[in-house]
């Protein structure tokens, strides 16, 4: 069963496996985060991000970071690059200023995009200067 | 060759027949073996060592969490396997475990089903089940890599062969990590509702992380009260091999 749904929001703890995180509102992250399993970011998060498999953030959540990921569905606010292996999924609430890079892109309606975006998988988005 | 260990509240009045019935089914069953009581003055930990040298294999404890971690650290050390015969409350190691609570645990420790779990280490203290503290700490600091800061007061249970959630299909005590899970209040506006109305979980899974805090904080390491400043929690992926019931809450990878 997916951890995500399409409204924004994580689905119950029993929907998550054995090493996925999950950044609560509330909580704040600094630093050089990377995790090996699932991620869920209702919360704020400075430094890096990588999730080794799918990354989920939620329409509250505030990103200042380069984030990686092998997918990822974004409902929150990223401020940096955002580089998704395979498909990333950008809903209604999401805000990305940054550049992209991914093989599969879906963008909803009201979705914004500040950057550009590379499909291209001979082209590498730069990492963003501090 | 069994070892049994029982605890203090074993010798109490209310688990006299209980414990006479234990002490039957482990005869009839062929796994009867050496005993000692836990108490103030006795060194059953030199009892345990003692009789591993003679060729034990296995210690049982009878009594609760309290009782495992109390010989936690000399099972590690000397490397025999665990089994635990629950009595009395507070047995949620037995619960996760799948060994059911009194004379009926007998027959699951004859049947010797196991399985290798981790073990959990605070300062120099080890735990199976979990750690908690009811109030977070100042800083709490993930892999050398990240720092996790709380917004306002919370808790933080750290888990390895506990539960969280009604479901318990999360426990994984055989992934080489342990989980923290940091409760705060949920914040106005949100999903979770009006401010205060509940707690929300963050929940991070790593290897190793340190917390500190200006004051002495109490916790509990598996349900044995402490008190400190500052804390290394690490773990020993594969360290213990325990007895484990069909009924364990846990998959093997």
């Amino acid at each position: 069963m997916s951890m995500f749904n399409r409204t924004g929001s994580s689905e119950s703890d029993a929907a998550l496996s054995p090493g996925s995180t999950v950044i609560a509102q509330g909580v704040k992250v600094e630093g050089d985060f990377a995790s090996e399993g699932d991620v869920i970011i209702e919360g704020e998060v400075k430094g890096t991000v990588k999730a080794a498999q799918h990354l989920r953030v939620g329409p509250a959540a505030k990103i200042h970071a380069d984030v990686s990921a092998r997918d990822a569905v974004i409902a929150g606010e990223v401020r940096g690059n955002l580089v998704v292996a395979e498909r990333l999924e950008l809903l209604e609430t999401s805000q990305v200023h940054g550049d992209i890079q991914t093989a599969i892109l879906s963008v909803s309606p009201g979705a914004r995009i500040n950057g550009r975006v590379v499909m291209d998988p001979a082209e590498s988005v730069l990492p963003r200067e501090a | 060759m069994y070892l049994y260990v029982y605890d203090e509240s074993a010798q109490e009045r209310p688990h006299a027949k209980e414990v006479l019935q234990i002490e039957h089914r482990l005869a009839d069953l062929g796994i009867a073996g050496k005993a000692a009581h836990l108490g103030l003055f006795k060194q059953v930990d030199d009892f345990i060592r003692q009789e591993a040298k003679r060729g034990a294999t296995t210690v049982v404890a009878v009594g609760n969490d309290r009782t495992v971690q109390r010989l936690l650290s000399t099972l590690l050390d000397v490397g025999l396997v665990f089994g635990l015969i629950p009595l009395g409350p507070d047995n949620q190691i037995a619960r996760v475990l799948g060994i059911p609570a009194g004379v009926v645990a007998c027959d699951v420790l004859s049947a010797r089903m196991t399985a290798v779990v981790d073990v959990g280490v605070l300062n120099d203290k080890r735990f199976l089940r979990e750690v908690h503290l009811p109030h977070a700490p100042a800083e709490i600091v993930c892999e050398g890599a990240y720092r996790v800061i709380p917004d306002g007061n919370g808790s933080v249970t750290i888990r390895n062969l506990s539960q969280a959630g009604a479901s318990g299909s999360d426990v994984a005590p055989q992934d080489g990590r342990l989980e923290a899970i940091i409760r705060v209040r949920g914040h106005a506006g949100s999903r979770f509702g009006r401010a205060g109305s509940r707690f929300v979980e963050t929940r991070i899974s790593f290897r190793s992380l340190t917390m500190r805090h200006p004051d002495s904080l109490r916790l509990l390491v598996d349900g044995v009260e402490t008190e400190g400043t500052r804390w290394e929690v690490g773990v020993e992926p594969g360290a213990l091999k325990v007895i484990t019931g069909k009924d364990r809450l846990f998959l093997s990878p």
